[in-house]
């Protein structure tokens, strides 16, 4: 803003240092410095907070009234300097964020490769609390190695607005009941309303999942209730009852090394609500270690990558949105910020990836599904017999499966869900289930769908006995048919000792088999080199429309029934969302009339729609 | 009233008919009525010391009076105004702040202050005003007490008008904002909201001539006369002064009607076309009176921007209703040409409202059968 002209009034009369600096125009008179605050929303404001700040050090009328001629004159130049434009319309927003998506990942990919995969679940993770119908919280938890990038992924989001970052907790600070701090301030330390509508981050829950079994289930338990998004509350012999009710949605994105067996066993008998991510096994050559030592430090590296992420982030809180936000008076006292909410264009989700994500529900729910197996030696078939297992109902898998696709696209600026968004649900899905299942499920997929007892013990190094409880646990499970010695199976039927059992994958996971399948897994952990195809499985379409549901929606649908059509465009699908229909007619196609009557279509040659305003 | 008050008394003023200003001398000493209200006892110098606060060229002028009714005479001298004046009997007397030429510069502030206000006395007001001037323009301004309020005058030096100046071209209308501006910002916005001053429309009463409202009320003429309460010090303080302020007005002003008209521009476009039985029910009654004010004020914003029918079809509806209302009392307006010109420039005004229309046109209200 410092043209010839502002120079020259600023000499005039010998303002000195003049500058805009956090919020503030900051200069000196008389040997004053007087800084006066800016509200760059309010011009009005900024101007009388300036003539203000000037009566108080000069009575030079001419110098007080030049400095807001020259200031107001300048007010344009003065916002976009300082102030970022608003972002006016949903296309603009998309474009941009589509940009600084693809700038940070370029910037990851150069300077840090293997944190993309760590920093693209964490952003979809991180999307899914702008959904505005998703009511439900995830949680994420990243596995992988020492020193695997996981912490440094979760390092990028701390500090961002809407996080709330802790090294370590206890299930029990969700509702504290600490007798040596008062009642009435327990609230202050209760870690479920500051993680409200927030992106939780722990980078290190190993501890926590390496407790006792007694204290394991204990914690466990409190988190799965805290996952179901209603709050929480507990009762103790100090502090009474205590706790949060109604709509506590929150994201959770933690980070351990490794889940054992029974924490597995436990969360399928609690409710299986934690989602995991299994990081990619980094392959380097000694080369590419030297290269790195010769590099730029760690530090310079992922600062650069900060930036770009912290581009990324404001850009996305720049989302043109007029809803007013959630609960202010408590958010305010919380001192969070309000999170962008989005409207999903559900009915712009492609149905093949509906599909895919019920099928991958399906698939969890098997794979981390609980029974007891034990040995029955010397009786029939494979040796080993099976409790009824508890195999969980699909729908509510499905529902976050859907939520974390509808974070990914979210995250790229889409409000819809297309296939590419499955291949990270597929890694989420068998990231999931245990990792000895998730072993013989590749295996069986390497294998066409046939696996022998021979090739497991072949390929997982374990001994046959192990293999054959494997085999009654996927049997158990309703995953495989057991092809036993007296039913034919050709010339394969050689290959076998008397002991030697096959199984066969059963045709509702067919899909699993397929190209498709394996495109869109990216060749995550395994490389399949052969495929089985052409396997139908019955259509999922049911499941698609009657499983896909959150569990409480909010509505977000207009109660009059009526559906909304653009009458200027092609690209607008028809939508129940009245305010959508709305946003997009003022936004997309200034000065037109979102309800034309029968003059206006007249007037406009507009093709009528039949609805009831074009009278 | 002082001292003065007994002189008038003596020279016989004492009824709105009977009034006439004494063209005599006065040895009243000055200094020792300068606190008090008085005013010229020559009557020409109140019309020089009103002239006094304009700068050149005095005339032409305008002027008007009582029996004018409001309307502006052009006059050319000293003279001519008083032979109006005295016609008029001194009564509502004011001299236009602007000379009547072509194109005359914003360079006198008139602020009207009206004791309307409940919470604060109309001497505070005053007072928070001069202070403003003082503070904001470093001026001492006149100060008449006119029977209702006080007027106060403000000369400044301004030699151009604002459209003239680069950086306030592009504002609608400048030399005239810039007078309705001052006028509230330096009384603090307790200025009279009525009073809308113009460069063509600035009229100042005169000391020493008689208020109308003041003689309606049974008051004397003493107390109905308009007195200086301050003399102005003689000094313009330059437009300078207040340039930055104004500016900073009309930047404000454009922002708030960028944002007034999205978002009503907005709500329109998203209405849907309805229909509002009452105005329907007038559709159909035939009325004798008020027949204009009802086609400006209800039924041509409704058919327009409410029910949204077609030009066309908004002269068949109309046409068919001032019909029936000539069957009712002749019609004595051209229809089609008011019609035409009500949709010319009706814009995106909406009908009155129910509660409005029973305040302000209560015959109307009654004849739609509410």
């Amino acid at each position: 803003m410092k043209d010839t002209n502002f120079i020259s009034f600023l000499n005039r009369y010998n303002i000195e240092g003049f500058q805009i600096s956090d919020n503030n125009f900051i200069f000196k008179i008389h040997g004053h410095v007087i800084r006066s605050i800016i509200d760059f929303s309010n011009f009005d404001k900024s101007i009388v907070n300036l003539r203000d700040n000037l009566d108080k050090h000069t009575e030079d009328i001419e110098l007080k009234e030049g400095l807001v001629f020259e200031i107001s004159k300048k007010w344009p130049a003065v916002v976009e300097e300082c102030l970022p434009r608003p972002i006016n319309s949903y296309i603009e927003w998309k474009e941009g964020l589509v940009s600084r998506y693809s700038d940070l990942k370029q910037t990851i990919k150069e300077h840090f490769p293997e944190l993309w995969e760590t920093v693209e679940i964490e952003l979809a993770v991180k999307s899914i609390l702008n959904v505005k119908d998703i009511s439900l919280p995830f949680a994420c938890i990243l596995l992988g190695p020492p020193s695997s990038s996981k912490t440094v992924g979760i390092e990028l989001l701390r500090d961002t607005p809407n996080t709330f970052y802790t090294d370590s907790f206890s299930a029990k600070s969700f509702v504290s009941h600490n007798t040596s701090v008062p009642r009435d301030k327990l609230q202050e330390i209760d870690l479920l309303p500051k993680i409200k509508n927030n992106l939780f981050l722990s980078p290190e829950l190993s501890p926590t999942f390496s407790k006792k079994d007694e204290e394991l289930i204990e914690t466990l338990g409190i988190l799965i209730r805290v996952l179901d998004g209603k709050g929480y509350e507990s009762d103790s012999g100090a502090q009474g009852h205590r706790g949060y009710t109604g709509e506590y949605m929150f994201a959770w994105l933690g980070a351990a090394v490794e889940i054992s067996r029974r924490v597995h066993k436990h969360l399928s008998t609690l409710g299986p609500k934690l989602y995991f991510y299994r990081l990619s096994k980094i392959s380097k050559t000694e080369d590419d270690y030297i290269r790195l030592l010769q590099g730029e430090n760690f530090g310079d590296r992922v600062q650069k990558i900060k930036v770009k992420m912290v581009e990324y982030l404001e850009w996305f809180d720049r989302y043109p949105w007029e809803d007013p936000p959630n609960e202010p008076k408590q958010e305010e006292e919380n001192k969070i910020k309000s999170v962008v909410k989005i409207e999903w264009a559900k009915e712009r989700d492609e149905k093949k990836a509906l599909e895919y994500i019920v099928k991958l529900a399906g698939l969890l729910a098997h794979l981390r599904g609980t029974l007891q197996t034990w040995e029955t030696r010397d009786t029939q078939g494979i040796d080993y017999a099976y409790t009824i297992p508890i195999i969980e109902e699909r729908g509510r898998a499905a529902t976050q499966l859907y939520n974390l696709a509808r974070g990914h696209a979210l995250s790229q600026g889409r409000n819809f869900i297309i296939i590419e968004d499955i291949s990270l649900v597929i890694k989420v899905v068998l990231s999931t289930a245990s990792i000895e299942r998730v072993k013989v499920f590749d295996l069986l997929l390497e294998r066409w769908g046939r696996l022998s007892t021979s090739q497991i013990t072949k390929a997982l190094s374990i001994s046959k006995p192990t293999a054959r409880r494997t085999m009654a646990e996927f049997k158990g499970l309703g995953m495989v048919s057991m092809v036993g010695e007296s039913e034919d199976d050709g010339n394969d039927q050689q290959l076998f000792d008397n002991a030697e059992k096959m199984m066969t994958l059963k045709p509702e996971f067919g899909w699993f088999l397929s190209e498709e399948f394996k495109r869109l897994r990216e060749g995550y952990e395994l490389n399949l080199e052969h495929y089985a195809s052409n396997i139908s499985i019955e259509s999922s379409e049911i499941l698609v429309e009657g499983e896909l549901k959150e569990k409480t929606p909010p509505s977000t649908i207009n109660n009059d029934n009526s559906t909304y059509e653009c009458y200027y465009c092609e690209d607008f699908p028809s939508t129940m969302d009245k305010t959508g229909y709305q946003r997009h007619v003022i936004s997309i196609h200034p000065g037109k009339l979102a309800y034309p009557s029968k003059s206006d279509l007249t007037k406009n040659k507009l093709k009528p729609k039949g609805k009831t305003w074009e009278t | 009233m002082g001292d003065i008050g007994k002189k008038e008394e003596n020279k016989g003023l004492g009824g709105k008919n009977s009034f006439s200003y004494l063209n005599e001398g006065n040895d009243t000493d000055r200094d020792e009525i300068k606190n008090t209200p008085y005013y010229c006892p020559d009557f020409k110098e109140n019309i020089q010391l009103t002239l006094s606060h304009f700068q050149v060229p005095l005339f032409p002028r305008t002027i008007s009076t009582h029996i004018s009714k409001g309307r502006q005479i052009p006059i050319h001298d000293v003279d001519e105004i008083y032979h109006e004046f005295e016609k008029s009997k001194f009564i509502d007397c004011r001299i236009s702040a602007f000379p009547f030429i072509e194109k005359p510069v914003p360079n006198f502030i008139f602020i009207d202050l009206d004791d309307i206000h409940k919470n604060i006395s109309l001497d505070r007001i005053l007072e928070i005003t001069l202070s403003n001037i003082k503070k904001r323009l470093g001026g001492v301004p006149t100060v008449l007490q006119t029977g209702n309020g006080y007027h106060i005058y403000q000369p400044i030096d301004n030699s151009r008008r604002f459209e003239e100046m680069e950086d306030f071209k592009e504002f609608d209308n400048p030399d005239n904002r810039f007078l309705r501006f001052e006028k509230d910002y330096l009384s603090s916005g307790y200025a009279d909201k009525a009073n809308y001053p113009s460069l063509k429309s600035c009229l100042l009463r005169v000391p020493g001539t008689l208020n109308s409202k003041c003689l309606d009320k049974g008051l004397s003429n003493g107390d109905s006369m308009v007195k200086i309460l301050q003399r102005w010090d003689d000094k313009r303080p330059p437009v300078g002064y207040q340039i930055g302020t104004f500016y900073s007005y009309l930047i404000s002003e454009r922002e708030k009607d960028k944002t007034r008209k999205a978002e009503y521009d907005n709500l329109f476009r998203c209405s849907k076309p309805k229909e509002i039985p009452w105005i329907e029910r007038l559709l159909e009654t035939p009325i004798g009176d008020h027949r204009k004010t009802c086609l400006w004020h209800i039924l041509v914003p409704y058919l327009v921007n409410v029910k949204r029918v077609q030009e066309s079809e908004v002269y068949q509806i109309l046409g068919k209703w001032l019909d029936d209302c000539n069957k009712e009392r002749k019609i004595d307006f051209n229809t089609k040409y008011t019609i035409k010109s009500n949709l010319k420039n009706v814009k995106d005004f909406l009908p009155i409202s129910k509660d409005n229309l029973q305040k302000e046109y209560p015959d109307i209200y009654k004849s739609v059968g509410f």
